[in-house]
């Protein structure tokens, strides 16, 4: 009992500080730009082939998809000699589903349309983790059905943009954009106003100063929302959130301003 | 209206960066990949500049020296 209660037992294991310069630090932006513009310009060009042009797989005056048709084919032929594109008899089934059943007409969309947008999104950087994580996703599906290509390098570099997303959209869209939308465990400007019937305290919960509604750091806890004085004191009241907040009183939903 | 002009002209930007990185992809041949990169590289970062100058500037209050 005492083995699984040492195990399992609430612990949080930093990252070391090289890992935090890399992948959570803005002095290495510049160079998270370079890979995002890279995967970008990469899933643009390929959607482009995609959505115009003479061998495009969309808006055609047939049937939409007859290429991805003919890549999914290619994809589940088992050769009489040498291995199959495809290794796992689940993911052949999967494309023969698809095929069987004339997914391809608007499954071509999806992928043309999702190339062409996550090529957008990575470029200005707007949401360049969840944009990398789609990417990485699209790669992952390429690379089951037995294209190689260029597909593991770009597959790398979108894990690589999804470990770095606080920072990687930073010369972006994303400057902005993550600060107003926040995280679900620390919501921002836009998601604390729409919130703010739910701010819990109007004094810091681990020093007592006054916070500012608009602009202190704000924690969720319990479904309810905490703002701290300082980003030193949310860090403390993140660390151990039923600590403060117990010693701060009951959380009272405080109605919201005008 | 300050604050308005400001967001508008970074909204702005942003759009006119991702319209041109299309029109550059969807219009170049890919013969020459980093000519195409290069002009995506330079309306990125003037985008970003824009944001910041112009944006940022009048949000955080910069341009009164708060």
């Amino acid at each position: 009992m005492a083995l699984l209660q040492r195990t399992f037992e609430k612990r949080e294991l930093r990252d070391p500080g090289l890992i935090r310069a890399i992948f959570s630090n803005t002095w290495l932006a510049p160079l998270w730009l370079v890979a995002r513009l890279y995967l970008g310009y990469q899933w643009l060009l390929a959607g482009s082939h995609k959505v115009w042009g003479e061998g495009r797989w969309i808006a055609v005056s047939g049937q939409d998809g007859l290429p991805l048709r003919s890549y999914w084919e290619r994809a589940i032929a088992i050769p009489e000699q040498g291995r199959p594109a495809i290794s796992y008899d689940w993911y052949r089934d999967f494309l023969t589903f698809m095929v069987n059943h004339e997914w391809y007409s608007w499954f071509s969309w999806v992928i043309a349309l999702g190339e062409v947008t996550v090529g957008i999104l990575l470029i200005v950087g707007a949401f360049a983790g969840l944009a990398a994580l789609a990417g990485a996703f699209l790669n992952f599906n390429f690379m089951l059905a037995g294209s190689a290509s260029i597909n593991p390098v770009l597959f790398v570099i979108a894990l690589l943009i999804l470990f770095g997303w606080k920072v990687a959209g930073w010369i972006g869209v994303d400057r902005w954009l993550l600060p107003a939308l926040g995280t679900p465990w620390q919501p921002g400007r836009v998601f604390r106003r729409v919130l703010k019937g739910r701010v819990a305290n109007e004094a810091c919960p681990v020093c007592q100063m006054p916070v500012d509604r608009a602009r202190s750091p704000a924690s969720a806890y319990n479904g309810l929302i905490y703002l701290s004085c300082c980003p030193v004191c949310k860090e403390r009241l993140d660390e151990q959130p039923a600590r403060y907040i117990a010693g701060f009183g009951p959380a009272i939903p405080v109605p919201a301003e005008g | 209206m300050n604050k308005v002009l400001a967001l508008v002209t970074g909204v702005a930007a942003w759009a006119a960066a991702a319209v041109v990185a299309v029109l550059i992809v969807f219009n170049m041949g890919v013969k020459n990949q980093v000519l195409m990169f290069l002009p995506i590289l330079a309306v990125v970062v003037a985008a970003w500049i824009i944001g910041e100058l112009v944006t940022e500037r009048v949000f955080t209050g910069r341009e009164k020296g708060v």
